[in-house]
This record gives structure tokens, sequence and C-alpha cells, in this order.
């Protein structure tokens, strides 16, 4: 079977490159979607688990006080990583803060800080309630989110945007890849079609000899797994190369914002992750590819 | 072995054949013989069950090939050895190769069954020409070949279609010589022919068809002038 289909493959090299390199660019571009779309993930899942929350108590607040709405949020689902802020923690971020001027620090008490309560919530769907519910507590003075991302957006509207770059990445990139799957699949079919309509005789002497239909298919089949695979191979290749050549420019651009892994290991188990789904699925795409040419074209 | 009991075979209005009944034994050669449209390619493609009869029942040992499934006819046709006059080789294959497919088809690969391709090019002295491609053949080398393949499938049973139709005298007799030695190993084999010197020097069975009809079946015949 294999070697039927590898004669089938040397006899027409042009068809079997077209075939294979329609499968490379498929595929290549899935690496890079899937690589886009694994990367604006991890970015958005970086922000929406960086603490977002802070609750200052009021004045009189206690260390009491603020253990008690810890525990409390520490109890709740929606609520991810909660951290207690002693005043004098308050005054060492306010140093660092204001470290540039640092007479100004000098002058600030501790007991001039109020106490507070870093947390995220595990999704941030649910800010607006927690908010609501943490408000109504007397020794809670005001809730803030902690950051923004220095461009003049808060953190929320970040996140909210970047929500929604991923959401129509991961559209687009869908469509797109549907697209190139299916007119992989189209050339696959038009080229096994060729295939077996050029070798009329040669089926039609293996029939009269008492070949079964599987044994007449199956170097088709095998034709149509081969130009996938080998497709899907060098299209992963291909964008994993650029990937790794790009790397350092990427790391350095997102600064502390995990796009890809960081470390070599990290990377290389991303793209043989990426490199089994895409064999698998130039699997199911070249079998069925040339399954559909020979219910098309080879009725025996 | 071969059975037919009133077979008529009728493609749209016209008759191929018409009320054929004959037998052949096992280890039975026997010619087929009658001029072009007589009705012996469609008795050939009845055995090989690539058509079936419009009323009648053809038999091979004892089975109505009526009752084959489709899924069967594969199976059925590795035990019928057939040789065209048009040799129906594999041009993108030696010799060897050709050969050798018949025992990949029935998924037989063991080495012993390689040792039985190379006896069965020996048998027919085309073990010098193994590795050669069809078109770098003769006509004969080329026949060789088919009966080589025929031959490694232990067949029960060969038809032969004008095996002999684009040949010398000599080499045609060479061939026939050949379809002799495994009817007396025991394979029956039909032989479709116009070849009136090898009929003749042979005095095997002769069934003579004219019209889609038996003209005559005569034990030690003869090929008949109006053929």
């Amino acid at each position: 079977m294999i070697n039927t289909a590898v004669k089938h493959i040397r006899r027409s090299p042009y068809q079997a490159l077209t075939a294979i390199m329609i499968m490379t660019i498929t595929f290549f571009v899935a690496t890079i979607l899937i690589l886009l779309a694994y990367g604006s993930s991890t970015t958005l899942k970086y922000f929406e688990t960086k603490p977002q929350l802070m609750a200052y108590l009021v004045k009189d607040g206690t260390q009491e006080d603020a253990e008690r709405i810890s525990k409390k949020l520490q109890s709740d689902p929606r609520v991810e990583r909660v951290k207690i802020v002693t005043q004098e923690e308050a005054l060492q971020i306010y140093k660092e803060l204001s470290s540039s001027q640092p007479l100004i620090s000098e002058f600030v008490s501790p007991k001039t800080l109020p106490i507070s309560i870093d947390f995220s919530v595990a999704d941030l769907k649910f800010t607006q309630e927690l908010i609501s519910e943490l408000e109504k507590d007397p020794k809670i003075d005001e809730i803030n989110f902690t950051a923004s991302l220095g461009t003049g957006q808060s953190l929320e509207e970040a996140v909210d945007k970047l929500s929604n770059i991923s959401k129509y990445l991961k559209i687009a990139g869908g469509v797109t890849l549907t697209f190139l799957i299916l007119s992989s699949l189209l050339v696959l079919l038009v080229i096994i079609g060729m295939r077996i309509s050029s070798r009329r005789d040669e089926i039609e002497i293996l029939q009269l000899l008492g070949a079964t239909s599987g044994f007449i298919r199956s170097p088709f089949i095998a034709e149509g797994v081969f130009y996938a695979v080998v497709g899907a191979f060098a299209g992963w290749l291909l964008a994993s190369l650029l990937t790794l050549y790009l790397s350092p420019s990427l790391v350095a651009y997102f600064a502390g914002v995990p796009f890809l892994p960081k470390d070599l290991f990290g990377l290389l188990k991303l793209f043989g992750i990426i490199l089994t789904g895409q064999i698998l699925l130039a699997l199911i795409l070249g079998a069925s590819g040339s399954f559909v040419a020979i219910k098309r074209y080879l009725k025996i | 072995m071969i059975k037919f009991e009133s077979v008529t075979k009728k493609y749209g209005s016209t008759i191929a054949l018409d009320d054929v009944t004959f037998e052949v034994g096992e280890g039975e050669f026997a010619f087929l013989t009658g001029h072009s449209g007589a009705g012996k390619t469609t008795l050939i493609r009845l055995l090989l069950c690539e058509i079936t009869p419009t009323s009648g029942k053809v038999l091979i040992e004892g089975r109505d090939l009526k009752s084959l499934k489709k899924s069967d006819i594969p199976y059925y046709r590795r035990k019928i050895g057939v040789i065209f006059q048009d040799f129906k080789l594999l041009q993108d294959r030696t010799v060897y190769e050709n050969v050798k497919i018949a025992t990949e088809i029935d998924g037989r690969t063991t080495p012993e069954e390689e040792k039985k391709v190379q006896n069965a090019l020996k048998d027919v002295g085309m073990t010098n020409k193994a590795n050669l491609f069809p078109r770098q053949l003769s006509g004969g080398e080329v026949q060789r070949t088919v009966i080589a393949r025929v031959l490694v499938q232990k067949p029960k049973v060969i038809l032969a279609d004008e095996p002999t139709g684009n040949l010398d005298p000599q080499t045609a007799m060479q061939i026939v010589d050949l379809l002799q030695d495994a009817a007396k190993n025991g394979v029956t084999v039909l032989m479709a022919t116009h070849n009136a010197d090898i009929v003749d020097a042979l005095k095997h069975r002769v069934i003579r068809l004219k019209e889609g009809k038996i003209q005559s079946d005569v034990k030690k015949g003869k090929y008949e002038k109006n053929d």
C-alpha cells in the first residue's frame, strides 16, 4: 500500500507538490493562529488574575477587621488571591512609589495610611457586584481598582479591549482556517480524483485479479494522508522557526506579559502540543479528502 | 468444474448467448471457437462475474455465481486465472512486480511466496527478464508474463481469451504448451481462440459457438473453417 502510494507520488511530482504546498500554507496559518490565540488568552488571563481591587478600611479599622473581611473574601468562589496590606507595608509601597521624592515619604507615618485588602476576581464580570457587597461593610471606606495601564486606560477597559481582540481573533482565525481547510480538502479531492482517473486501467486489472476494494482504495487514502501530514509538518516547522526567530523581540515587546512561554522548554512543549494536534488534524483531513474523492470517482 | 445451465445473456434487444448449456470437468482442456461476436467473450465475462446472465445458471464447483455477494467476487476471482488477448499487465511495474501482484492481492507476502514468483517466472522462461517493464518485452514474452501471473495465483480454472491472438505460430504453441501443463496439474482450462493450427494440432474438446448458441461440442474436435 505504502509502496504503491509512493509510486503514485513519484510519477506525478507536480500534483504532489501542489497538494503539499496548499497543505503547508493551511497548517502554517493554523500554527500562527493557534499561537496568536494562545498568546491572547494567556495575556488576558494574566491581566484578569492580576490583583485588581483594593478595599481600604476606615481610619479606625483594625487588623481584626481586616482579617474578618479577608476570611469572608477567601471563602467566596468569585474571589482569587486575597492579601492584607498592613500600615507598615502600605508605607513601604508608598516609599517605593515616591522614591524620586524621598523627603516627602520621610514625613509620612504608617498611622496615616489605612489598612487595605488586595484581591482579584476570578472573572471581571463579578467586579461590580463584589464592590457593591463590600461597600455595605461599615469598616470599609472605599474600594478602588489598583492600577491603570499607563495609557490612561483602566484595567477593566484594557481587559475588555483585550477580551474583544481575543474574541475577534478567534472568530477571524476560525473563519480563515475553515476556508483554508475547505480549500485544502478540495485540492486534495481534485488531485486524488485525477490520480484515480489516470489509473482506470490499473484499477480494472486489479479488480479482474481479485483485488478487494480496500486493496485498490488504500494507496489513494495513503497518498492523501501523506500530503496532509507532510504539509502539516512543513507548515508547523516554518511557523515554529519564524516564532523562534521573533520570540526575543516578542518577549521584549510584551515585557512582563507572558504572551509566549519565556523558557525554551515551555516554548518547545507548546510547539509539541501544536504539532500533535496538527498531525491529528492532517490525518483526518487527508483521509477524509481521499475518502470523498474515492466515493466520488472510484465506484467499485 | 464449469457448468452452464440454459444460460441466456441479452444486451438490450441483442442476444449474446442463447440458451447455452455445457459442462467442463476438472483438469479438462477445452477450446471455445466461433466467429467474432459469437459470444465467446460474453461467456468468459460471465465466468468472471463481470456480468450476470439474463436467465439460466453459471456454476463453478457447483456454486451458482448469482449467489455470490459483491464482496465475495474478489475472493472468487482469485481462483480464476485469466489470460487476455490484450495482456492486461501493469505498464509501470516490472515483470517480477506484475507476477508478484497476484500474491499481494491474495495477502501472501512471505519469502516462500517470493520463491513461488521466481519459480513461476522460471517455468515460463522469464527469469532473465524479471526486471524489465512490459513495453520492453516482445508479445510472446508479455503473454508468458501473464501466464506466470496466473500460475502464482494457483487457480482452479484458467480462462484464456484469444491468448495467442498477437503471437507468431511458434510462440503461440509455447503459450499453449504452458496451458496444457497447467491442465495436466488438474487445472481446468477454457481457451477461446481463432487459431486453427493450435486447435487442430492439440485435438482437445472444441465447443463451437455461433450467434450465441452452441453449434457443436466435440470431444476431440477440429477447427471449423467457417469460424
